[in-house]
C-alpha cells in the first residue's frame, strides 16, 4: 500500500519507465476500491482503473500528476461510466428479470437466493449513490475506498479540515436515498 | 460553552488522533452535542455497511500485463496513419471491417435470416477450421450470375432464431446460454459506445430434389449437370448459434463511413466481436464431399473456385471463406493457441482474424491494423 500522503508532501512526479510500474503497483488496488464503490462491479472497476493509469501515462510527460489526481480521475471516471450506464440503459430493451445466479470467478453461486439478494443490495446502493450530488458521491467512493482524510482532502481539493463535513453531510444524504 | 462541528465529530470517528482530547470530553459533557454525535456515528455506520465489499483481491500481475499491452497497443494505434478513403477507378473502397473478415462472417450467418440461407453457394458443416478462398472480380460475377441452391431442392424453417438487443454482456449470456469472452485490452481510441445483441438458436432442413433441378435448369435455359441418385432426397439439417455479437462504435463500422472523404471526417476505430456455438449440418444421406462435388461441376462455377475447394482435404470440418484477392489478403495465424484465418485489406483500414475452440467459433474485425485486431483477439477471456 502506498504511504500515506502527508499535507507537505510535493506532488508526484513521473519519470519514464519504472516510475510508472511503481505507482502502478502502488496505486491500483485503492483506484480499483474507489470505482468498485461507485460501480459495484469488480470487471468495470478494473476497466476504469485501466482507463485511468493511461490517462495517466498519457499526461505525465504533460504536467505533474499526483496520487490525489488518480484518486479523483477514478471517482469522476467511475461516477462518467456509471452515469452513461444508466442512459443505455433506459434506451435499450430491458432483459430478463435478474433472477438467474449470477456467474462468478469460481462458478455459479450456490445459494441463488442469496446472490440476488446481494445483487439487490448492491443496485440499492449504486441507485441511492446516482441521486446525489457528484461532490458529495465522489466524496464517499474515495473515503470508503480507503483513502484517508488528508488523501479526501487532496482529491477533491479542499482543505482537510473541511473532509469531515463532507463527509458527514454526504452520509446523511446518502442514508436518506437508501431509505426512499 | 461552544459546541462541536459536524465535519469534527465526524473525524473523531475515523481519525481520533487527529483530532484534539477535550473534543471528546465535551460529546460526553454535553447533550446536544452527544445526540448529534450519535447520529452522525449512525449514519457512518450505515455508509460503512452499505459500502463494504467481499475480500476478493485483485490480480496485480495480470492487471500490469493488462496495462502494459495497453500501452503498447495505443503506441501503435498513435502511430498508425487513418488512411483516407480513396477512389479506385472511380468507385469508394469501402472499409473492408464493415465486410470482411470473422465477425462480419459469422454475424452474418447469424442474423441472416434462414430463408436467405438458400442463397448461399456452399451450406455450412461443422468448422474446425477456415481457409481462405480466393476470388477474382471474375470469379465474384460468375457466381453472382448462378442460381441460388433454392433451384436444387427445397428449404424449409424448423426453428425461427431470435435477433435480441440487451444492455450488458451478463444479460446476452444469460440469454444465449453461453459463457462469453470479452477483450481484456482495448486501444484508447475504440469508442465506448457498446451493444449487445443475441442470436438464438434456429435451424432449418434443406431436402434435395433432382427432379425440381432439372425443372429450374429447364424453365432457366441454362446448362445442367444431372443430381446423383444418392444426393436426391437427402436431406440436411443445419443449426445455427446461438451467437452474441458486441459492437463498439457501431457508427465507425456503418456502410455509409465508406462515403467519408478526407482525414478531418475520418472515424474513430470501431470494433466488432462475434462468438457462437459452431454451427452444424447434419445429413440423412449424401456426404458433405457428394454435395460440394456436384455444386462444384454445375455450369457456370468458376474453375479456380472449383478447384479451391475440392482441394480442401477435409471439406466437413473447413470452412471455406471468400476473400476477393484484388481488394484483401489472408494469412494463417495462431490465436488463443490455435489456428486462426486472418484477413486484412489493401487499404490496411480494416482487418479482422476468425477461430473455433472448443465448439465455439470466434471472430474480432475492425477499421484498424491487423495486429491490433490479434492483440484484441489474444487477450479475450
Amino acid at each position: 500500500m502506498a504511504a500515506l500522503m502527508k499535507k507537505t508532501e510535493a506532488p508526484l512526479v513521473l519519470t519514464p519507465g519504472d516510475d510508472f510500474e511503481r505507482l502502478f503497483l502502488a496505486e491500483y488496488r485503492k483506484v480499483v476500491g474507489i470505482a468498485q464503490r461507485i460501480l459495484g462491479d469488480r470487471q468495470r472497476s478494473e476497466d476504469v482503473a485501466q482507463d485511468v493509469f493511461a490517462a495517466l501515462h498519457r499526461r505525465h510527460a504533460a504536467g505533474r500528476p499526483s496520487s490525489a489526481w488518480l484518486y479523483a480521475a477514478a471517482a469522476h471516471t467511475a461516477l462518467n461510466a456509471a452515469r452513461a450506464t444508466r442512459r443505455r440503459q433506459r434506451r435499450e430493451a430491458s432483459d430478463a428479470r435478474a433472477t438467474s445466479p449470477l456467474r462468478t470467478g469460481s462458478g455459479l453461486a450456490a445459494d441463488p437466493h442469496s446472490v440476488v439478494e446481494q445483487k439487490e443490495r448492491r443496485d440499492a446502493v449504486r441507485a441511492a449513490l446516482a441521486r446525489l450530488p457528484p461532490k458529495a458521491a465522489a466524496v464517499l467512493a474515495l473515503r470508503y475506498g480507503g483513502l484517508r482524510y488528508a488523501e479526501v482532502a487532496g482529491a477533491l481539493g479542499v482543505a482537510v479540515g473541511q473532509v469531515g463535513t463532507l463527509l458527514a453531510r454526504a452520509e446523511a444524504a446518502f442514508r436518506k436515498e437508501m431509505g426512499r | 460553552m461552544k459546541h462541536l462541528e459536524d465535519g469534527l465529530m465526524r473525524r473523531l470517528i475515523d481519525e481520533p488522533e487527529d483530532v484534539a482530547v477535550t473534543a471528546r470530553r465535551h460529546i460526553e459533557s454535553c447533550a446536544l452535542c452527544g445526540d448529534r454525535y450519535r447520529s452522525i456515528a449512525a449514519n457512518a455506520h450505515a455508509a460503512g455497511v452499505a459500502f463494504a465489499l467481499d475480500a476478493a483481491d485483485v490480480d496485480l500481475a495480470m492487471a500490469w500485463r493488462r496495462a502494459a499491452q495497453q500501452r503498447a497497443v495505443s503506441a501503435v494505434a498513435a502511430k498508425t496513419a487513418r488512411a483516407s478513403f480513396v477512389n479506385v477507378n472511380g468507385a469508394l473502397v469501402k472499409p473492408l471491417a464493415a465486410l470482411a473478415a470473422a465477425a462480419i462472417v459469422l454475424a452474418g450467418f447469424a442474423f441472416t435470416p434462414l430463408g436467405s440461407m438458400a442463397q448461399s453457394f456452399l451450406t455450412i458443416f461443422e468448422p474446425r477450421q477456415f481457409v481462405a478462398v480466393g476470388l477474382t472480380r471474375q470469379d465474384m460475377k460468375d457466381l453472382g450470375g448462378l442460381e441460388g441452391l433454392q433451384s436444387y431442392g427445397t428449404m424449409r424453417e424448423l426453428v425461427r432464431p431470435q435477433n435480441i438487443a440487451v444492455a450488458d454482456v451478463r444479460s446476452a449470456a444469460r440469454i444465449s446460454r453461453m459463457e462469453l469472452r470479452v477483450p481484456t485490452i482495448m486501444p484508447v481510441d475504440v469508442p465506448r459506445d457498446i451493444r449487445y445483441r443475441v442470436m438464438t438458436q434456429g435451424a432449418a432442413a434443406f431436402t434435395f430434389g433432382a427432379a425440381k433441378a432439372a425443372r429450374a435448369a429447364a424453365q432457366q435455359h441454362r446448362a445442367y449437370r444431372a443430381m446423383p441418385a444418392r444426393l436426391d432426397g437427402t436431406t440436411l439439417q443445419i443449426v445455427l448459434g446461438p451467437a452474441t455479437v458486441i459492437t463498439f462504435g457501431e457508427r465507425a463500422l456503418s456502410k455509409d463511413a465508406g462515403q467519408r472523404r478526407s482525414d478531418e471526417d475520418a472515424l474513430p476505430a470501431g470494433l466488432v466481436i462475434a462468438q457462437g456455438v459452431a454451427p452444424r449440418v447434419t445429413s440423412t444421406g449424401a456426404t458433405v464431399q457428394d454435395i460440394v462435388a456436384f455444386l462444384a461441376e454445375q455450369p457456370g462455377v468458376p474453375a479456380g473456385l472449383a478447384r479451391q475447394i475440392e482441394a480442401i482435404r477435409d471439406p466437413s470440418t473447413t470452412l471455406p471463406i471468400p476473400i476477393p484477392i484484388d481488394r484483401a489478403s489472408a494469412m494463417q495465424v495462431q490465436v488463443q493457441g490455435v489456428n486462426a484465418l486472418a484477413i486484412g485489406d489493401n487499404t490496411r483500414v480494416g482487418s479482422g482474424v476468425m477461430w473455433q475452440k472448443s465448439g465455439m467459433v470466434y471472430g474480432v474485425a475492425g477499421t484498424m491494423p491487423l495486429n491490433e485486431i490479434l492483440a484484441i483477439a489474444d487477450s479475450l477471456r
